[in-house]
């Protein structure tokens, strides 16, 4: 059972990688903890997201938190014992902002997308690279995915039982 | 192919008379609930995609006939994607002002114009909404309201957050097409979310002349709207009927109709024997993939080029024009899925399948019937394979059709 009791009791939540801090918008949308961010750059969410956690569950290996905005979305952040988001995901009627929630992997995603057979309007991709995986699909209305970073994976965590 | 503006009402009449010469569109002899006689059938192409984007595959495309409202100053917009997954008509900026149509522009109650940033997965269009007189075979919408992509940077910039989730795709190069119609099952792209959430969703902005943008609840009137719903008559859904292939290993281009109407006409009654599905309130109903137990939001989607779902144990195609998506070893690969319908119609119907192997297709083709899709494993999507050789019916919400009520997908 993994206690993370620095992160436990508070709202704030793992946050930015240093990337996003210096990228990030004008705080007109939400920003979350990044993948692949650390305990290093916790980040008091609550202001900038504008949601709140709303549950925090522990697993054998890894802790979940979830983030509920108040545009309607929930975020799932998988954390390692040590702290570290290797996983993510989320659903809501709308995207997230994935330039923030992805942090330094959001360039490897915008660079896949650009390297489709088929670009123009998708409603549902899959991304496989060597360090970051993800699937994204859905509408307005219904968007649903989730990402992860493979070498991140605690060990002894099989990826089917994470619970996205 | 060439974009041919059409300014003069007489070759609208012409065109028009040609439409409903090719496919017989109105019927007069079978009886009807609320029989009417307006032409109700449009041209469906699949083809490589307008000038500016060839290479398309899998693309059902229509053309559109916009108008300055209350005039006839207008444009005649080929290319324009058929997407039964969206609602509501986008069109890309530089298209139009090359037909020298200039669409009004919506405003708030502050005097801001009304934009829009449209999510799709992997990127977004972006623009003011306008208002045009929009003519689909015999049908008008009058002063409907559509999303122009800008493309040209003509109106406020996109903020910061839109953008954000992959790239801007206001150009027809990229989007794969000259816009996109949206015939999906509501009335409204956003609905009531858009409407009073104490956190406007950044869907809706409104910009002001300084160009700075805000998003804002913007009501359901003002909001981008399903221009089927906006018609006089044969306003309750749409039939896609698109043919079988002929090559199992894809067909240089196919044809086939969109028509506007669900039980209106002779010609889009609903068969007795039909599956109807039922969504929820985000417009998807249930699948299961191959005995899975996990019941995965779906849609049928023609905006989709393939079976869009995830078997990892599907082999993805590694190199070639077909990178990403399915490539099975052995093929074509059966396999199945069970729909189920939400909301007011619940039942369950099984379709089998088959996965081709893109090695095989044949080079040039455009449209593929066993086309399969490396994506995500949170959606399943009934792409363009599900429509060749079936009649598709969307149900538009709150309207009745036939015996139904929309929501609905059905075939």
């Amino acid at each position: 059972m993994l206690h993370n009791h620095g992160m436990k009791a508070t709202p704030s939540i793992v946050a930015l990688a240093l990337g996003f801090l210096t990228l990030g918008p004008l705080c007109a949308g939400p920003a979350q903890a990044a993948l692949s961010g650390d305990t290093a750059s916790v980040h008091d969410d609550e202001i900038e997201l504008r949601g709140t956690v709303t549950a925090v569950a522990h697993f054998a290996g890894f802790e979940r938190r979830t983030l509920s905005t108040d545009t309607g979305l929930v975020i799932n952040e998988f954390l390692t014992p040590a702290g570290t988001v290797f996983a993510l995901s989320w659903s809501g009627p709308v995207l997230p902002d994935l330039r923030a929630l992805l942090g330094r992997h959001y360039s490897t995603y915008v660079a896949a997308l650009g390297q489709f057979a088929q670009p123009g309007l998708k409603r549902s991709l899959r991304i496989s690279t060597a360090d970051f995986v993800m699937e994204s699909a859905g509408h307005l209305r219904a968007f649903v995915g989730h990402a992860y970073v493979p070498s991140l994976l605690p060990g002894g965590v099989p990826l089917r039982d994470l619970p996205w | 192919m060439v974009i041919i503006a059409i300014r003069r009402f007489a070759f609208m009449l012409a065109g028009l008379s040609l439409l409903t010469g090719c496919f017989g569109g109105n019927g007069t002899t079978a009886a009807t609930s609320a029989p009417t006689s307006t032409a109700n059938v449009t041209t469906v192409t699949v083809d490589s995609g307008p000038s500016s984007a060839n290479g398309q595959i899998n693309h059902a495309y229509v053309t559109v006939k916009v108008c300055e409202p209350g005039t006839q100053t207008c444009a005649s917009i080929d290319h324009v994607l058929l997407d039964t997954g969206s609602t509501g008509l986008r069109l890309v900026g530089s298209v139009l002002t090359a037909q020298k149509v200039a669409l009004p522009k919506e405003t708030d109650s502050q005097g801001q114009t009304i934009e829009e940033c449209m999510s799709f997965t992997g990127g977004q269009t972006w623009g003011p909404v306008v208002l045009a007189d929009v003519y689909l075979a015999g049908e008008q919408a009058s002063k409907a309201p559509l999303q122009l992509m800008d493309d040209a940077n003509s109106a406020a910039p996109a903020p910061a957050t839109c953008g954000a989730n992959g790239t801007l795709m206001n150009a027809a190069t990229g989007f794969g097409a000259n816009g996109v119609l949206g015939v999906g099952v509501f009335l409204q792209d956003c609905g009531q979310g858009c409407v009073s959430n104490s956190a406007p969703l950044p869907v809706y902005y409104g910009c002001s002349s300084a160009g700075a943008c805000t998003a804002e609840n913007t009501a359901l009137a003002l909001q981008v709207s399903n221009v089927v719903a906006q018609f006089a008559s044969d306003n309750n859904g749409v039939i896609v009927n698109l043919p079988n292939l002929a090559n199992a290993n894809g067909d240089a281009t196919v044809q086939g109709e969109l028509i506007f109407g669900l039980g209106t006409q002779s010609d889009n009654m609903l068969p007795a024997t039909l599956t109807v599905l039922g969504v929820d309130g985000s417009g998807n109903f249930h699948a299961n993939y191959n005995g899975s137990t996990t019941a995965l939001p779906a849609l049928i989607d023609s905006g989709t080029d393939s079976f869009a779902f995830n078997d990892s144990t599907i082999a993805v195609c590694s190199s070639g024009s077909f990178i990403g998506y399915y490539c099975p070893t052995v093929a074509p690969l059966a396999v199945s899925t069970v729909n189920t319908g939400l909301g007011q119609y619940t039942g369950s119907a099984t379709v089998n399948f088959a996965i081709g192997d893109p090695n095989t297709f044949v080079a040039g083709a455009t449209a593929f019937s066993g086309l399969g899709g490396g994506a995500g494993s949170t959606y399943f999507i009934w792409g363009m394979p599900f429509f060749f050789g079936r009649q598709i019916y969307v149900g538009i919400e709150q309207r009745s059709g036939g015996s139904y009520t929309g929501p609905f997908y059905a075939y």
